[in-house]
């Protein structure tokens, strides 16, 4: 919303599709079409998706008696937004990732509950991120020195061939004229991936893990200008994995 | 262990667990089409190399070249893939219309799916003046001219520089 970045503000006169099964599934609604011609349906959608989580949070607070339906609806409508709106914007519906999820944390009455689905978020938002390391090493990029080199120049090229002179511009071809280096940036977001797996097996080093995600989110934020903000909400379920309830409700 | 564990407080939730992970290592492993929430995080795992051809939009407001850079990097972005995503559209939309539709007929929800459902009927005079707002919005001045190319550049000599000749965005329609 910061970014104007939502259905009213976009007001957009045109979608693309992905090869995505639940997308094209919803695509049979034709709500494609409803947000391309209204910006009633614009302004519904948007409402419901900024809506529907303050719903939650106090219905949450207040611990009302629809909150499990509250964040069952929350979580499926959130899919439905990140479907629709990733076909009208550059915002790929993996970045929704954390908001589709999280909200599940609370469709329960018990604190058993709670933990459960905590610890369950928890092990997704794992194996996400040890997948993206194994994709690394299926696809090679890993083995290849000049990998972040090349990323580099796609990912900025626009601001390379632009602004010259930019300190940051000065930064990026520095790290390109020594990919060796750059590599060494490459080579530890994909450990710090893999290292995500130790969470399978132990809570011990969560605090660690925590630590690993706010700075692969900054890293990736300040070198590659790519925002996973919206993976911070992950945290949680790593710090209150802490917390043993398994064996009762206190 | 937490499988167990998780089996003995809810048998329901432990099966949509499992479920869960096992589909979504399927879509992994198939890597080729997702169901969402089951997305594949392979971003940036293929190989790039430095010698790599960059495409690079270039946009022309009122006969000026201006400087996205001066953009917030979201508007900078959008400006940038809306055009690239308007000008492949009807041939990626009609890709995976059919695709999609072929696996899905076995199982009948591919016989509802008609064509129309999945094609823009936007022409490019529409996405111009879309396009144009958008672009006055951003730039914050009053847009009468507008154009867009692609310009390729390569790695030489330490740097970007271009190589042949621009392209134009066919799909911005000049001025009348």
């Amino acid at each position: 919303m910061y970014n104007r970045l939502t259905f009213a503000a976009l007001q957009p006169v045109f979608f693309i599709n992905r090869l995505d099964f639940t997308k094209n599934i919803l695509m049979l609604t034709d709500l494609q079409h409803s947000l391309l011609g209204s910006s009633i349906t614009c302004w519904c959608f948007d409402s419901l998706y900024v809506g529907l989580p303050i719903l939650l949070t106090i219905a949450v607070y207040k611990n009302m008696p629809g909150k499990i339906l509250i964040a069952i609806c929350t979580a499926v409508f959130t899919l439905l937004y990140a479907v629709f709106f990733s076909s009208v914007c550059y915002i790929s519906p993996e970045m929704f990732i954390g908001f589709i999820l999280i909200p599940l944390l609370f469709a329960t009455n018990s604190i058993k509950g709670f933990y459960y689905l905590l610890h369950c978020l928890r092990y997704l938002f794992i194996l996400l991120f040890v997948s993206a390391a194994i994709w690394k090493i299926t696809k090679a990029g890993i083995f290849n020195a000049e990998e972040m080199a090349g990323i580099l120049l796609l990912q900025h090229n626009s601001y390379l061939t632009s602004n010259g002179t930019d300190s940051f511009t000065r930064f990026v071809y520095w790290l390109v004229q020594h990919p060796l280096i750059a590599y060494s940036l490459y080579f530890l977001g994909a450990f710090s991936e893999l290292l995500f797996g130790i969470g399978l097996f132990t809570k011990k080093y969560d605090t660690i893990l925590i630590a690993a995600l706010c700075l692969f989110i900054l890293f990736d934020f300040f070198l590659m200008r790519i925002n996973y903000f919206s993976w911070f909400v992950f945290l949680g379920c790593f710090y209150f994995s802490r917390f043993d309830c398994s064996k009762d409700d206190n | 262990m937490f499988l167990k564990e998780l089996w003995g407080y809810s048998k329901k939730l432990a099966v949509g667990f499992i479920l869960f992970i096992l589909f979504w290592t399927y879509i992994n492993y198939k890597q080729g089409a997702t169901a969402a929430p089951l997305f594949q995080y392979g971003m940036y795992a293929n190989k790039y190399f430095i010698s790599d051809t960059q495409q690079v939009i270039e946009l022309y407001v009122n006969d000026k070249n201006i400087d996205l850079t001066k953009y917030p990097i979201a508007d900078r972005d959008l400006l940038q893939t809306s055009l690239l995503f308007f000008r492949v559209q009807k041939p990626v939309n009609e890709s995976i219309y059919y695709t999609i539709k072929r696996i899905l007929d076995p199982v009948f929800i591919g016989q509802l799916m008609t064509k129309d459902n999945y094609t823009n009927a936007t022409t490019d005079q529409e996405f111009t003046d879309w396009y144009k707002q958008l672009t006055q919005k951003i730039v914050g001045y009053p847009v009468n001219k507008l154009a867009a190319y692609e310009q390729k550049y390569v790695w030489q000599k330490d740097k970007l520089v271009p190589v042949s000749s621009p392209i134009k965005f066919n799909c911005i329609v000049a001025n009348p």
